[in-house]
């Protein structure tokens, strides 16, 4: 079966997500439905509406997918569903997870449950099929900021992560003491184009030490420098907290990279978008004579694309599950941990 | 009463958060307040010590509840950790459904609880962090509001702090 097809839906966090991806990884179609426009005036995301959302735009979402992929919910032409199971909010997960069984029963395919996780580190070989291994995944969104060892699909070893805050959730927090709203992320990114970087002496914790990082002294020096001084430029505040930020970063990942040889350096999760992250990124990978995988935006953030794309995985690995089978809010990927 | 400490380092506030693993029981949970970058997820992770969980707390604010495992001689099996910091109404915090959850043996630690105090279940421990004269000062006030953990076992568990 080199044509089967697999639809996909993720529901775990703020997005709702369904895709139609093939055995060999073409993605024929990923819809997602941002609900950012629904959080934006609320400054952050909210976990009730973001449940009431997913399944009010479950059923569309689904059908908008399998449409872009020349099928329909009565011919639907599909031969599994792979659904987040973990980790996430119960609820939200609870939405995809119920949505992905009553189609499984409906057209008689097998279920397939994936951690999330695993999704992200599927996702950039949807786009550069060729990602030489190992590689090293840098996951850094408003959840996460992990390194991750990837031997190729199914052989994960954890090099190192956050010990407080993760490097989205300071870029969100900085963001908002500021009054630049939600989310904060890109908009400080803009406005740091046209700031100095060293207007602010700000820390870059941890540098010397391993492969874990921290953020929260970081996001505390900058509230701290803001009190302080209310002449600050907006500018100089953000280019100054996104440079501390993409030195701790990019210095970890490439030190990752030495650490387990990698020949390729890749990048996943919302903050993969900022564009200092992936100019510098880029730079010292090029410096290191390794490529550098830089997915698209629609890539990096929250989809289902990559949810099939793992689903393919875990179907040859561990066959299809029951359809029992329960969300899981603190589902741990399997990896080994470099100690 | 309400017992007042001051801290003078993050590793203080963990130390802190750890001894105050030591009054708890089933079904307390911790209503912290303050600021951005006062020390709650410090004092998580000290409480997460204090409570024996050995993996890893990181702050839950864009994850809303993590849950881990917990291992002590108080019958403290699970450790919950929440944050508010995203939410805006007590009705979505009570979906959360932190109150009921923490019936089974668990106790919950709640950043930006004082968001949403009421629908925190009826056991609460109200600790409310702010910076003190140093740059690396906390102050700390705690008030116990529940009959199941006093006063006095507080204030015994944390005496090794001058206030």
């Amino acid at each position: 079966m080199t044509t089967g097809k697999i639809l996909a839906i993720e529901s775990s966090c703020d997005e709702t997500a369904a895709a139609v991806v093939t055995r060999d990884l073409r993605v024929l179609s990923s819809v997602v439905s941002s609900q950012i426009a629904l959080h934006e005036s609320f400054g952050g995301v909210v976990p009730e509406i973001a449940g009431r959302a997913h399944l009010e735009v479950m059923e569309p979402v689904v059908e908008a997918a399998l449409v872009q992929a020349g099928a329909s919910m009565t011919q639907p032409d599909i031969d599994a569903v792979a659904v987040t199971a973990g980790p996430g909010l119960i609820g939200s997960l609870l939405v995809g997870l119920s949505a992905a069984k009553a189609l499984c029963l409906a057209w008689g395919v097998p279920l397939i449950a994936v951690n999330h996780m695993e999704g992200h580190l599927f996702a950039a070989q949807l786009e550069n099929p060729n990602v030489a291994f190992p590689a090293v995944t840098l996951l850094v969104s408003g959840g996460h900021t992990e390194f991750i060892e990837v031997r190729g699909p199914g052989h994960y070893r954890l090099l190192g992560a956050t010990i407080d805050d993760a490097a989205g959730e300071a870029y969100d927090k900085v963001a908002r003491y500021v009054g630049l709203g939600y989310p904060g992320g890109p908009a400080i990114d803009r406005l740091a184009q046209g700031g100095n970087p060293k207007a602010l002496k700000l820390p870059r914790a941890m540098m010397g030490d391993g492969l874990d990082v921290s953020f929260s002294g970081l996001k505390s020096a900058v509230i701290r420098a803001v009190d302080r001084d209310d002449q600050l430029e907006l500018a100089d505040i953000a280019a100054s907290f996104q440079a501390a930020a993409v030195d701790v970063l990019v210095a970890k990942a490439m030190r990752a990279v030495d650490l387990v040889d990698a020949k390729t350096l890749v990048l996943g999760g919302g903050v993969a978008a900022n564009s200092e992250l992936r100019r510098r990124a880029q730079e010292a990978c090029d410096e290191a004579g390794i490529a550098c995988a830089l997915p698209s935006l629609a890539m990096c953030t929250d989809n289902a694309a990559m949810i099939g794309a793992a689903g393919w995985h875990r179907l040859a690995e561990n066959g299809p599950n029951d359809l029992k089978v329960g969300a899981d809010p603190s589902w741990q990927l399997e990896m080994e941990v470099l100690t | 009463m309400t017992l007042t400490l001051t801290t003078h380092s993050v590793e203080e506030t963990r130390d802190l958060g750890s001894q105050l693993a030591s009054v708890l029981v089933p079904g307390v949970v911790i209503v912290a307040a303050g600021g951005l970058g006062v020390g709650k997820t410090a004092m998580a992770q000290g409480l997460a010590r204090g409570l024996g969980v050995t993996g890893r707390v990181t702050s839950p604010t864009f994850t809303l509840l993590a849950s881990h495992r917990a291992n002590n001689s108080r019958g403290i099996t699970t450790m919950l950790h929440a944050d508010l910091y995203r939410t805006v109404s007590g009705e979505e915090v009570d979906d959360l459904a932190i109150g009921e959850l923490v019936e089974s043996g668990a106790v919950c630690f709640v950043e930006w609880g004082d968001l949403a105090p009421d629908v925190l279940g009826a056991q609460r421990i109200f600790v409310s962090l702010s910076q003190g004269e140093l740059d690396d000062d906390r102050i700390i006030a705690i008030e116990t509001q529940t009959t199941a953990v006093a006063e006095g076992a507080i204030a015994e568990a944390l005496g090794g702090w001058s206030s």
